[in-house]
This record gives C-alpha cells, sequence and structure tokens, in this order.
C-alpha cells in the first residue's frame, strides 16, 4: 500500500517536471520566480534525497531548464553548476540517472552554444 | 511475468536506453560543437571514429534516426571529418552502420530522411574518395547479412 502510494507520488512528480519543462518552453519570461525555487529548495532536496527517482526528478529538471531556458537565463556560475550536476550523474551505477544525464549532456552541446 | 524477471527486463531496458543516449550524446557534441571539436586534430579524429565505433544502435529510435542523419550531413559538408586518417576502417564502420539505418523505422515519411540515408550510402558506394567505395563494397559482399545487403541494394536503386 505505502510501496503504492510512493509510486503515485513519484509520477506526480514527473507529471510536475513535464510541466515545468512545458512552462520553460512557452512561458520563459515569467519562470523567474520558479526557477529560484527550484533551485533554492526542490533541486538540492530531491538530489540529497537517497531516492533515485526523486535525482531523476531533478535531473530531468536541469535538462529542460537548459533546453528551454538556455545559458542567457542564468549567470555563468549557475549554468556552470546545472552542467555539472547533470554531468556527475554519466556514471551513476542507476542506469535510469545515466540514462538522463547522458541526454542532458548531448541538449547541454546542442543550445549551450560558446557557453559549452 | 513473475516481477522478477520483470525487474530484469526492466533493467535491460534501462541499460540500452542510458547506452544509446550516452552514444547520442557524443553524436550532438560532434554536431553541435563542431568548431570546438576540430579545434583539435587529435580530438576530432579520435572522437569522430570513436562515436562511428558505437554506431549503430538500436533502442533509442529517436535518438538513432539524429545520430544516422548526422552521419549524412557531414558527409555532405564535410566528408574529410567523417573519414580521418583512416578512411577504409570507417568505410568498413560506415557499412555495418548504414546497412542498419537504412530502415523504415529510422526515417520520418513527412521529411527527406530517406532521401538523405540514400544519398549517404550511394557517396560512399560511388563517389567518395579512394579507398571509401571499394571498402565498403567489399564490407558489404564479406560482411553483411543477406538482410543488410539487400537493403544497401534498395539504397543504391532510390532515384535521388
Amino acid at each position: 500500500m505505502i510501496k503504492e502510494e510512493n509510486n503515485n507520488e513519484f509520477d506526480l512528480q514527473f507529471a510536475a517536471a513535464e510541466l515545468m519543462g512545458i512552462l520553460f518552453k512557452t512561458h520563459r519570461e515569467f519562470v523567474g520566480e520558479l526557477v529560484g525555487t527550484l533551485q533554492n529548495s526542490m533541486l538540492p532536496a530531491a538530489f540529497a534525497s537517497d531516492n533515485q527517482k526523486r535525482k531523476k526528478f531533478g535531473i530531468f529538471v536541469l535538462d529542460d531548464m537548459v533546453e528551454h531556458l538556455g545559458p542567457s537565463f542564468f549567470t555563468q556560475e549557475q549554468f556552470g553548476q546545472i552542467v555539472q550536476i547533470i554531468c556527475s550523474f554519466s556514471s551513476d551505477k542507476s542506469a535510469a540517472l545515466r540514462q538522463a544525464s547522458g541526454y542532458g549532456i548531448g541538449i547541454i552541446a546542442q543550445n549551450s552554444g560558446d557557453a559549452f | 511475468m513473475s516481477p522478477k524477471v520483470e525487474e530484469k527486463k526492466l533493467k535491460q531496458t534501462q541499460y540500452h536506453h542510458a547506452r544509446d543516449n550516452a552514444i547520442a550524446s557524443i553524436g550532438k557534441i560532434i554536431k553541435y560543437q563542431t568548431a570546438y571539436v576540430m579545434s583539435s586534430p587529435q580530438l576530432a579524429q579520435g572522437l569522430v571514429a570513436y562515436w562511428l565505433g558505437l554506431l549503430p544502435f538500436h533502442h533509442d529510435e529517436a535518438e538513432a534516426q539524429q545520430n544516422f542523419e548526422f552521419i549524412a550531413d557531414f558527409l555532405e559538408s564535410n566528408p574529410a571529418f567523417i573519414f580521418g586518417a583512416d578512411p577504409a576502417n570507417t568505410a568498413v564502420k560506415l557499412a555495418k552502420i548504414f546497412s542498419e539505418s537504412y530502415q523504415e523505422k529510422f526515417w520520418d515519411d513527412s521529411t527527406n530522411q530517406k532521401k538523405k540515408m540514400a544519398w549517404a550510402i550511394q557517396y560512399c558506394v560511388n563517389s567518395a574518395p579512394s579507398p571509401v567505395p571499394e571498402t565498403f563494397k567489399q564490407t558489404c559482399q564479406n560482411v553483411l547479412s543477406n538482410e543488410s545487403q539487400q537493403r544497401i541494394q534498395a539504397a543504391l536503386t532510390l532515384q535521388i
């Protein structure tokens, strides 16, 4: 029962990540506050968690930030941190996290231009 | 299906998708950061040869399709970048890659992907610098399965 409820919760989080990705894409100029909240509290909590699905949620959100907001939305230091976090999962023992990281690295190459 | 078998299947799928995405990301670095890659001839040769050696992949079809297109684009714009220092070895790799990539599942009918793939195969067989055409044809004859050879044949007969 608890396991099922947790799975529902993670499904909900992935759906929220997808929605945030769509917001980044379509309402770039209005997502500053959301990005701040993600960077200051939600993402650090996700990456500090022992749960693989929470980490995957975090990488998905970062992948979408790179894809839809790009380096110009962030300071150089912030963008560097995002890239570092995505790359840090490229050799993770979890294939699901490596997949999200591998996808993100391609997105970084595609969207970061000279900032690469 | 038992939960254990299901879990193993899921792990295998995740492994293959992780591998495919990693290879695809190398392709994207080469495609979208070409100037950076080419700034070091050693990096360019090493990375392109490594990437081609890992292709084709099969599990993530969207990423595979994109990577196959990158090769065709480079063959059109800068073939030397793809052939590198060992064109014969590259030709062997290209024959194996293209014999896989020329399949319906890898192209979208609303685009020119099929023609692009066919053009790349025709280029390797007919007009690429020597020793690419000879090695490409030899690989098709001596290494590829009948099914793969038929795909190459189909690409060679497509009117572009």
